[in-house]
């Protein structure tokens, strides 16, 4: 065979070596084996940028570099120093591929190449730079498609990730589902897991992924510390890569060596904070690709939102749950059920709400180490406190703003039971002030308004006793008035509280009241007992005024009284004493006159006749003016006399019990009069009864069977009547219906003038 | 009583008519064996004269003529007769007469010697 045809059938069997190769590294090792062989060359070499690229004859790791860039291509003598072999003759041709290659062969001295074998040379690195730069495309586009695939296949496991994320599907079961994910989609994993820190002191285990089956560990919580994923994440929050789990005793590494012996992370953080993070490991040292820290990103990223959604949706249902809680508290509180049931079922409703195992409403602060207290505040001041304690875990943040939600409608349970109470206590006192003004106002006498001050006091303040004083000369202080028991013992202690009673300007005397078994009694105690006081020095002042007018009254009747009793003696001294003497003298002269003097003593007789009819006359005007037989004989026996008297038949029942003042028998005895005087000559009556019964008052009843339809016309007897009945203090009524007769009723108090 | 023997104590405080009655009495055949302007003196006299009648004024100035009597009524063994006397009609002072231990009334103006004999009759 001609060396033309050896060569054309050698660079034949080169093409179809090299191009059979795979890839691009072994074209190039078969490239430098078929180039030996076919040069009967003891070493061959490509030779890139100071590196071997492959190599034939040299033993291993004894491939010189710099001996063989120095080849150069042509027929240059350059030599070779074999391990071996010894010296050799080289040849070398640039490659175009890889560029800045070339291939050098070398032959055991002496023998050198032929200028066919050095063409063959070119030759085959020609063809040789082409199919490595053929295989180098389908090694790039393979490796692209590869890259494709793996982007499409994370891409598709975020989808499925984003999907459940989206779907709303609880948080654990999402954790499972990113850690599977992560673990199948990122190459060289052989477990994930995903951690949620607590206070920065201990990571729980959340969702977890193994090649091996189940992971075991989640819902497991570990401390950190040490040399691991978890904790530097934890400690820097930004991607960390631990290539090889060193030897340290912290938990946290002793756990994630029973997993991987290689491990990388990156923070999953959660409304800008730093919630957890995602690990991945491998069962190798330096098992995981470079930067596939920075591929877990995109699944922190969507865990984020996970997360984030998963609170926001816990939030609005804690909200809507809290929200629905504060307005059954607040309807309660609305509809005024009362202290006990609202604060019941503000503990229940936060127990339900929130992680607490004790929760009490306190009055002031009374609030343990390891519980919070949130303030009760009502009109502006601390009432009391909410106060909450876990056993276990502390209280969620927040706690506080949810609490203050119930502590405001506690607050305003308070308010409302105390705008109560007030409205209670105002209707009440308004109440007891109105009995009294009452009384004052229908002039009860100051004695009763003074016992029902004592009594309505007593019993608004819930006083243990209450006692209305007057002060008499001699800084000496009368007590006119008691409700309740009064404990001595008290009556020296500080709480008693009392009011001035200032009547006209000047102390008249006070309303005190002592409170029931040491209760305070309340503030503004004294402010509110002004208000009776008042009351009772109108009572004593129109008492007063009704007094001096009533004793003004009776002076002027009594005084009238004085005068009638006075003219009638007169009357009965004077005119009446001298018509009986003059009478009797006539007498005397009628008896000396002689028997012959015709017609002197029926004239003298007529004259005693004249003047003992001018007697009775004058006896009548003087029994009008003052019956003299009163004065003498007292009201019984005045008033048989005067019914003896009387024009038409009385029924007398008269219990006077002896003498009683004048001015009282004086009235009584006109108030009989003047009635029978009516029945008989106004009412037409053919009877009447009178009934006087003298108890602590004297009571007159006169009742006649006549018309009636008397009235206390002005300027009649009756109208008199009354006037001088109460002159004397005393109470007159009437009753005269036309047809039924008149009831007349008349009530004297027994003294008069006081 | 024998109409000679009748005597008579008269007690009142106006002086006209003590005058005027012992004179008209006297004439009429009573003897007045005293007069008295008031209850002490009426007292006295009449221990010291026993009247057989004492004409008593009712309304005696400050005093009440029935007081007088009951007092006239107490003296030793027996007082004498009382026949009260007054201006004021009779029946304003019925019921007091009757429960005094008297023999009855004459009005002023109505005494006489015959008026007495009746009432002590």
């Amino acid at each position: 065979m001609d060396t033309r045809a050896w060569s054309a059938q050698q660079l034949t069997d080169f093409v179809v070596a090299v191009s059979a190769a795979d890839d691009e590294a072994s074209a190039t090792v078969v490239a430098v084996q078929r180039a030996a062989a076919a040069l009967d060359a003891d070493v061959a070499a490509i030779v890139c940028a100071g590196e071997i690229v492959a190599a034939v004859g040299y033993p291993d790791g004894a491939s010189p570099v710099a001996e063989l860039e120095a080849v150069r291509p042509g027929l240059s003598e350059a030599m070779l120093e074999v391990p071996g072999v010894g010296p050799c003759v080289a040849a070398a041709t640039v490659l175009e591929h890889p560029e800045g290659a070339a291939l050098v062969v070398g032959r055991a001295a002496p023998t050198g190449f032929t200028p066919e074998q050095a063409a063959l040379l070119g030759a085959m690195g020609q063809v040789a730079s082409m199919t490595l730069q053929m295989l180098r495309v389908l090694d790039d586009e393979r490796t692209a498609r590869s890259k494709l695939r793996s982007v499409a296949d994370e891409q598709a496991a975020l989808g499925r990730v984003a999907t459940l994320v989206a779907g709303g599907v609880e948080e654990h079961l999402v954790f499972d589902a990113v850690a599977a994910e992560v673990g199948r989609v990122l190459p060289g994993v052989d477990v994930a897991w995903i951690g949620r820190y607590h206070g920065g002191e201990t990571v729980e285990f959340v969702g977890a992924w193994s090649r091996e089956g189940e992971a075991t560990f989640v819902g497991g919580r570990v401390p950190l510390g040490g040399h691991n994923v978890g904790t530097l994440v934890c400690r820097h929050n930004e991607p960390v890569r631990v290539d090889l789990y060193r030897d340290d005793d912290a938990p946290a590494s002793l756990l994630a060596r029973n997993w991987a012996r290689s491990a990388a992370g990156t923070p999953i953080n959660v409304a800008g904070r730093l919630w957890g993070v995602m690990t991945i490991g491998s069962r190798e040292a330096s098992g995981l690709p470079a930067g596939i820290e920075y591929r877990l990103a995109d699944f922190t990223a969507l865990m984020s939102t996970a997360i984030a959604n998963a609170q926001a949706r816990d939030d609005l249902r804690r909200l809507a749950d809290e929200q629905a809680a504060l307005r059954r508290v607040a309807t309660l509180v609305a509809r005024g059920e009362g202290r006990d049931t609202v604060f019941t079922s503000i503990a229940d409703e936060v127990q339900a709400l929130l992680p607490v195992t004790r929760l009490r409403v306190v009055r002031g602060h009374a609030a343990a180490h390891d519980e919070i207290a949130v303030p009760i505040t009502v009109e502006g001041s601390t009432w009391g406190a909410i106060v909450a304690g876990t056993a276990e875990e502390p209280l969620p943040t927040g706690a506080e703003e949810q609490l203050s939600a119930f502590a405001e409608l506690a607050a305003m349970e308070v308010a409302n039971a105390k705008a109560r109470e007030e409205l209670r206590r105002i209707a009440d006192e308004q109440a007891a002030l109105r009995r009294v003004a009452t009384l004052v106002a229908h002039a009860a006498a100051p004695s009763a308004v003074f016992a029902a001050v004592a009594e309505e006091v007593g019993r608004l303040f819930s006083a243990g006793s209450a006692h209305v004083a007057r002060y008499d000369p001699g800084d000496v202080e009368t007590v006119i008035a008691v409700w309740g028991t009064t404990d001595p013992a008290l009556e020296l202690v500080e709480t008693t509280v009392a009011a001035p009673i200032t009547v006209a300007g000047r102390p008249w005397g006070l309303v005190r009241v002592t409170p029931s078994g040491g209760d305070p009694l309340p503030r503004g105690t004294e402010g509110r007992l002004a208000a009776f006081t008042e009351l009772v020095a109108t009572a004593i002042a129109n008492a007063e005024a009704q007094a001096a007018l009533t004793a003004s009254l009776t002076r002027l009747v009594t005084s009238a009284d004085v005068t009638r009793r006075r003219i009638e003696r007169d009357l009965n001294d004077g005119p009446q004493q001298q018509l009986a003497s003059l009478a009797l003298q006539l007498r005397s002269i009628q008896r000396r006159i002689p028997p012959d003097t015709d017609g002197l003593a029926p004239e003298l007789g007529s004259l005693v006749a004249g003047l003992t009819g001018a007697l009775e006359e004058l006896q009548e005007y003087a029994r009008g003016i003052h019956p003299a037989f009163l004065t003498e004989g007292g009201l019984e026996t005045a008033l048989r006399t005067l019914t003896r008297r009387a024009r038409i038949p009385v029924d007398l029942n008269v219990h006077a019990g002896g003498r009683l003042s004048e001015p009282v028998e004086v009235a009584a005895y006109y108030v009989v009069s003047e009635a029978l005087t009516n029945a008989a000559k106004h009412a037409h009556a053919t009877s009447v009864i009178v009934d006087v019964e003298a108890d602590n008052r004297l009571q007159i009843r006169i009742h006649d069977n006549g018309i009636g339809g008397a009235v206390f016309e002005r300027g009649s007897g009756l109208a008199g009547m009354r006037d001088r009945v109460e002159a004397l203090g005393g109470r007159i009524s009437l009753e005269s219906r036309a047809g039924l007769g008149t009831d007349l009723s008349v009530e004297l108090p027994l003294a008069v003038g006081g | 009583v024998p109409l000679v023997e009748l005597t008579c104590l008269i007690v009142d405080d106006n002086a006209s008519f003590l005058k005027a009655a012992s004179r008209l009495l006297e004439r009429e055949g009573v003897t007045v064996s005293g007069v008295a302007s008031n209850g002490a003196e009426a007292l006295r006299v009449a221990r010291e004269v026993k009247p057989d009648v004492v004409l008593l004024d009712i309304m005696l100035g400050s005093e009440s003529g029935f007081d007088v009597a009951r007092e006239l009524a107490a003296i030793d063994g027996g007082g004498p007769t009382v026949v009260f006397v007054s201006t004021h009609a009779e029946t304003d002072f019925a019921e007091l007469i009757d429960e005094a231990s008297a023999a009855g009334f004459l009005s002023k103006s109505d005494l006489s010697a015959e008026a007495i004999r009746q009432v002590v009759a």
